[in-house]
């Protein structure tokens, strides 16, 4: 056969290849580093340990409540830093001009007092749903880093893990899960009571008005891996309870409305009751203690002392 | 086969969209009308496990689009069917037309005409969909949290009552461009192999979005880069990530399309 009577060459499959290539190369470089700025970066701050010195408690105010929709957890890592160090995520502009920076002049979205033994960090603007659209906040702390001294926590939506073995910690919350070696655990829903049976007013944030207000009481949950811990105690009154990995539980004392959803690992943990006997699990309601935040925010008013929140690279 | 010398004429054009439609309009009836009965099941048996509470405009915006891409994908497929049969490949061939005019002709009744049709089915089975979802909500939910905007009719590159949980018209002309870069695969793949086509074509896609996917996780591929023109957020100043952008949803679509006619004109008869 000569070179003329040779079927011509096929180009299709060659384009192709061409083709499926500069896709490939596209997306390689949208990898490379020039394209790094264009990250959702948080902005990261922190709370000096000379300023801390006696600090055992934490308070966020002005957290999404349950009035709102979607709200992010925050993820609180307990031990392995000599001081407080928040992350903070901001919501990216929108197309039409609904900006999400932080405070003008570049200030943190949020200020630090403190007030006793309790570091209080507070949202510098009322954190209301229509501050964006609905269900999106506007900004939300991703993660903050907690020294090992701090025993009582106060807030809304958590992910509590401990990284150092600690000997008592009491967290409470409308949404949080707790893990790690925590030897003595008290955990409180701060929701008192569901809120269908509530007759709430407007503005309250814990119940709010309007008639899927049942609805959303069921997602409050407490939520705890007990692997490494010793005697756990659960007060709610509202949502649901999740506990997991109990076989190392020596003692769980549950106070849960009739209400309350009720998930155990294994039958038996309900078994660990108070000094070794009968049970610890009482239905009746949450009893003293629980509504975490209200109790905390309750506590006789004390000054209040600035603390700098200094930003960090 | 090409006729004359010109590379493009209307005349020639119209002639042959006209014998175009009058040999395939059985096949595309056929092909809406299957289209239309599998939506009614989808929504029958979507509604039937949801308690009619499935059909927000978020969702009717998921079928519309999972729909479109489907049905897009086997109508292109399908469209030079005629020159994969034996029978009919050589008519197909001997038409009276350039390749220009059959490529046109192709990407008009693809990427265009089809994409209408199938919003129109969509809209016409929807509208009343929701009316009647509408009415029954009404009647069995009303001490709870019913909202009638919720359930507004999805209608494609409309704003929505509630743009803020959907896509908004920018986030959709992304998914069309998505599906033409689709078809032209589809198109390019019948082309290209000879038996079972759109199977071999589907197992070559299946096979590059694997790759792609490893490629995309070696490589750290940013999202925020690869879809600066359609996410919310206003897109960066930055020209670089026009041009990249410029490059993967123009570019790369036309490509493929240009790759179809260069199949087109290699399978013409000398």
């Amino acid at each position: 056969m000569t070179k003329a009577q040779r079927a011509p060459r096929k180009w299709g499959p060659w384009l192709f290849a061409a083709t499926v290539g500069i896709f490939w190369l596209l997306l390689a470089l949208s990898g490379r580093g020039y394209f790094k700025k264009l990250e959702q970066a948080d902005q990261r701050y922190a709370v000096k340990a000379a300023q801390l010195e006696g600090v055992t408690r934490l308070r966020i105010e002005g957290d999404g409540g349950d009035a709102q929709g979607y709200w992010p957890a925050t993820r609180v890592l307990l031990g392995g830093a000599p001081e407080v160090e928040l992350s903070i995520r901001m919501r990216p502009a929108d197309r039409d001009g609904k900006a999400a920076s932080g405070q003008p002049g570049g200030q943190p979205p949020l200020s630090a007092v403190r007030e006793g033994d309790t570091l209080v960090l507070r949202w510098a603007t009322p954190r209301r749903e229509d501050a964006g659209p609905p269900g999106r906040p506007q900004a939300w702390m991703n993660e903050i880093v907690l020294p090992a001294q701090f025993q009582e926590l106060a807030l809304s939506h958590a992910a509590v893990e401990a990284r150092t073995a600690v000997d008592q910690l009491q967290v409470s919350g409308r949404s949080v899960t707790v893990e790690g070696p925590v030897a003595h655990l008290d955990l409180r829903s701060a929701r008192c009571a569901p809120c269908a049976a509530q007759q709430a007013t407007a503005g309250d944030e814990a119940c709010p008005p309007g008639p899927d207000r049942a609805r959303r009481s069921r997602q409050a949950s407490l939520e705890v891996t007990a692997r490494g811990m010793q005697t756990v105690r659960i007060s709610a009154g509202a949502g649901e309870v999740i506990l997991r990995d109990s076989e190392g539980l020596q003692r769980l004392e549950l106070r849960l409305a009739p209400a309350v959803a009720l998930s155990v690992d294994r039958a038996g943990a309900l078994g660990l009751g108070a000094a070794g006997g009968g049970h610890g699990f009482n239905v009746a309601g949450p009893g003293e203690g629980a509504c975490g935040l209200a109790a905390m925010g309750g506590r006789e008013t004390v000054p209040s002392k600035p603390l700098d929140l200094v930003p960090v690279p | 086969m090409s006729t004359g010398n010109a590379p493009f004429s209307w005349h020639r054009f119209l002639l042959l969209a006209r014998a175009h439609g009058a040999e395939q309009y059985r096949q595309y009836l056929a092909h809406m009308l299957v289209t239309g009965v599998l939506y009614c099941v989808l929504l029958l048996f979507a509604l039937g496990v949801s308690r009619l509470s499935a059909f927000d405009t978020g969702t009717q915006s998921g079928f519309y689009f999972w729909g479109l891409y489907l049905t897009g994908f086997v109508f292109a497929g399908r469209y030079f069917d005629a020159m994969a049969r034996r029978e009919s490949a050589l008519l197909a061939l001997m038409r009276p037309a350039s390749v220009l005019e059959k490529w046109l002709l192709c990407l008009l009744v693809v990427a265009v005409a089809y994409p209408l049709a199938y919003t129109v089915l969509f809209l016409a089975i929807s509208w009343p969909v929701q009316q009647v979802v509408l009415a029954a909500q009404a009647m069995m939910e009303r001490t709870s949290s019913f909202n009638p905007a919720d359930y507004a009719l999805f209608v494609p590159l409309l704003r929505a009552p509630k743009p803020a949980l959907l896509l908004g018209p920018l986030q959709q002309w992304g998914f069309f461009i998505g599906l033409w870069a689709l078809q032209a695969l589809a198109v390019a793949g019948s082309l290209y192999f000879r038996r079972a086509a759109l199977l071999k074509t589907l197992a070559l896609g299946f096979g590059l979005a694997v790759l792609t996917a490893l490629l995309c996780a070696a490589s750290g591929a940013r999202h925020e880069v690869i879809f600066a023109w359609w996410a919310r957020r206003a897109p960066p100043a930055d020209p670089a990530v026009h041009i990249f952008n410029a490059l993967l949803w123009v570019g790369l679509p036309a490509l493929l399309w240009w790759q179809t006619y260069v199949h087109l004109r290699e399978k013409e008869l000398p």
